[in-house]
């Protein structure tokens, strides 16, 4: 396999607020490799978009500090660059979708003058002399603006919750990047509009050879978008794999209790698979295995000590003492 | 979970179901700028929806947001007033309710909402919460509202020491557990949950899905159950209805609905919806468009600028919901 386009070794985000510190990504791992879609999931809180801000060093301060780990990005760690060099790759290398499109966007400035922004920034000739207000123009007409022409002129909330996240996408993918985080982008949408939105975003992968890091709760959305999974439970990963095998065989109890908690159309059943107690509280983490209080698989060695992390599946993990690694001898054929 | 008190309702009499809406519209006034007293037009929230509730079923309503769940919800609850229409229950029309009758409407028919954050007050304590509608609603004793709300919070899993709590100091599910626990203590026959689990992680809403449906069964309720998401309205639900811009377009068994559905909107809906298995996830109807703005809905169908089947005729008459099999109506004209 060729060198990750992402490399995100031991990395470790912590939260120094009042009631104590937070270990909000507490030492993770994994590669995001060129044109690969990567689903992030994991319940609110579970640090999922710590992560993301590290990725880009825009963790809130003063509360948030990065305090180890690597982040190998075409072969530079991005947490030894000095801020200027940061700037570049923000932006240009590494664009972010967050999930509230009115807080991305500015109310003073209209559409045009926002995405005009990535081509002031970063000027690239692509040596037809076009002019900024033509590729502003023919960038939103790319995203699926209706009347991009006459629309450059109008104001954020002159548009709706789909179509401001679609100017989101535009002003995303301007500047070519290699990688694009999107943060929840379809939480606040509507159905028919999220299946519209994923079916552009998938476009613009294939057609620009994006990498994604894909943010959600949603099991259904990584179904439809994503290659490969990392599942996040209080800011440690517990399982990744290839999302073919991540449905079929989960390894980890509580990726097992998510695939069958959820209800499914056309499933009907009379009582749901429920995982047990509630949400982990950073402050009050258990000794040992972070779920263990929840987990049906638990044992004693499970409070005491952390567990391991095992191989499973094609270039699989997972985090535990006791998982299942039914997925682990039976070939999975990767997607892409 | 004995009943501390009576309520009062009504002997079922004759035929006459729990509760019938009859081609039930409500109309919103909107006005603009600074002429506050001149009506720019009206929002037709809710127009012309016909549904019988029967008791010990659930109905579940989808659709998505701004096609008129809650504007329904709130017909239910007498927190609006139809603009035109009926409410019936147990044949009898809401409207010609009476003092005490209205009270015992009132404690017949409770709610749950989808967030728990907002409907429970934050400075009173969990027990005093579930307590508020016995004290205003009922003559019990100081002692025997304490039994009852024991009672209550026992019946949905809140363990005696939380009674003294505020409701911050608990997790989501915690929360919506608490909101169902104050709508349960004045005994009620009918739950309206309005997305009662959308704000929760996935791993709560199964508790909380679950719980529902064991307090159903136990206390022989009605639900009208209100979701944008499909899965969990097909997995509650004895019966469901679709609506778009106001109006109900599909009525159904649930299970008929999911395998055979007919109005285009509908199967559109159910493809857009990301199922969680990357194997099957296919959109076998994707729609463009956004949904129009209900202050000036299409004309006709309500759905032929987005339908991939429309006819000139659709643009032209609106179709009425009728049956096309026992147990399954559609407001459509292909089905005419
Ligand atoms: N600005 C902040 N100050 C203190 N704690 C924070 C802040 N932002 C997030 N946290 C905490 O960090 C943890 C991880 O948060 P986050 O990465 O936002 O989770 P997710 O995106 O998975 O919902 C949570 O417990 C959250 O409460
Ligand atoms: N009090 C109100 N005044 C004006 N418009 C309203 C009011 N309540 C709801 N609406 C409008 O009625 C429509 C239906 O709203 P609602 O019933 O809340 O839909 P849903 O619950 O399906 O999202 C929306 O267009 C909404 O903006
Ligand atoms: S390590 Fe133990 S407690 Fe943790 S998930 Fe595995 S079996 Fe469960
Ligand atoms: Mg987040
Ligand atoms: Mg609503």
């Amino acid at each position: 396999m060729t060198e990750p386009l992402i490399q995100i070794r031991d990395l470790r985000t912590y939260l120094y607020t009042r009631r104590g510190v937070v270990k909000a990504v507490d030492g993770i791992s994994f590669d995001i490799h060129e044109g690969e879609i990567v689903g992030l999931v994991g319940e609110s809180g579970s640090g999922k978009t710590m992560t993301s801000l590290s990725i880009l060093q825009l963790v809130p301060q003063p509360a948030g500090r990065i305090v180890g780990g690597s982040i190998m990005f075409e072969g530079e760690d991005l947490l030894t660059l000095p801020e200027s060099r940061l700037q570049e790759i923000r932006g240009e290398r590494i664009s972010m979708i967050l999930q509230d499109p009115l807080t991305a966007l500015n109310p003073v400035y209209s559409i045009g003058n926002q995405v005009a922004e990535p081509f002031q920034f970063h000027p690239k000739e692509d040596g037809r002399g076009a002019t900024i207000r033509n590729r502003v123009v023919e960038v939103l007409q790319r995203v699926g603006i209706p009347a991009a022409e006459t629309r450059v002129k109008d104001f954020p909330h002159q548009f709706s919750g789909g179509m401001r996240q679609r100017v989101c996408a535009a002003i995303a993918i301007a500047p070519r990047p290699r990688l694009l985080i999107a943060d929840e982008p379809t939480t606040a949408l509507d159905v028919t509009i999220q299946a519209q939105f994923l079916r552009l975003l998938k476009q613009l992968q294939q057609e620009f050879n994006l990498a994604v890091l894909y943010i959600t709760h949603d099991l259904g959305v990584v179904a439809r978008l994503c290659n490969r999974v990392v599942v996040m439970y209080a800011g440690k990963i517990v399982e990744t794999g290839d999302v073919t095998r991540i449905y079929k065989q989960p390894a980890h109890p509580y990726t097992q209790g998510l695939m069958q908690s959820v209800p499914r159309l056309g499933m009907k059943r009379e009582r749901l698979f429920q995982i047990q107690g509630q949400p982990p509280d950073f402050l009050d983490l258990p000794q040992g295995c972070p779920f263990w209080p929840r987990c049906p698989q638990a044992q004693d060695v499970c409070k005491v000590e952390e567990p391991p992390v095992a191989a499973v599946g094609t270039a699989g993990t997972v985090r535990c003492w006791f998982p299942d690694l039914t997925g682990a001898t039976q070939p999975v054929s990767s997607a892409v | 979970m004995i009943a501390a008190h009576t309520n009062g309702v009504p002997a079922a009499t004759g035929s006459a179901p729990l509760l019938q809406l009859e081609e039930v519209r409500k109309y919103f006034p909107v006005r603009r700028g600074l002429a506050w007293w001149r009506p720019a037009g009206q929002v037709k929230a809710v127009d012309g929806v016909s549904l019988t509730i029967d008791e010990g079923t659930t109905i579940g309503l989808v659709g998505e947001s701004g096609c008129g769940k809650t504007t329904v919800a709130k017909l239910l609850l007498l927190l609006e007033t139809p603009t035109d229409g009926a409410i019936r229950f147990y044949g009898k029309d809401v409207r010609q309710l009476r003092g005490r009758e209205v009270q015992t409407y009132r404690q017949t028919v409770q709610a749950v909402f989808q967030d728990p954050f907002s409907s429970l007050n934050p400075r009173m304590r969990v027990r005093d919460i579930v307590a508020e509608p016995l004290v205003v609603h009922t003559k019990l004793s100081s002692q025997e509202v304490r039994t009852r709300v024991g009672e209550v919070l026992d019946v949905v899993g809140l363990s005696s020491h939380s009674r003294d709590l505020f409701p911050h100091e608990f997790s989501g599910g915690q929360r919506q557990r608490i909101a169902i626990a104050r709508a349960m203590s004045l005994n009620p026959k009918v739950l309206v949950l309005d997305e009662p689990v959308s704000a929760l992680d996935v791993s709560i809403r199964a508790q909380i899905l679950n719980l529902l449906m064991d307090i159903q069964r136990q206390y022989h309720l009605t639900y009208l159950l209100i979701a944008h998401d499909l899965a969990i309205v097909e997995h509650v639900s004895t019966l469901c209805g679709v609506m778009y811009l106001g109006t109900l377009v599909e009525l159904s068994e649930s299970r008929e609905l999911y395998g055979n559905a007919l109005h285009p909107y509908t199967k559109a809906l159910i493809s857009a919806v990301p199922i969680p298995d990357p194997e099957a996830n296919v959109e076998s109807l994707p729609i463009s468009g956004e949904i129009p703005s209900p202050l000036n809905p299409p004309s006709g169908c309500r759905f032929h600028t987005r339908c991939p089947f429309a006819m000139p005729r659709c643009s032209a008459e609106i179709p009425l919901l009728r049956a096309v099999q026992p147990g399954h109506q559609v407001a459509c004209h292909l089905f005419d």
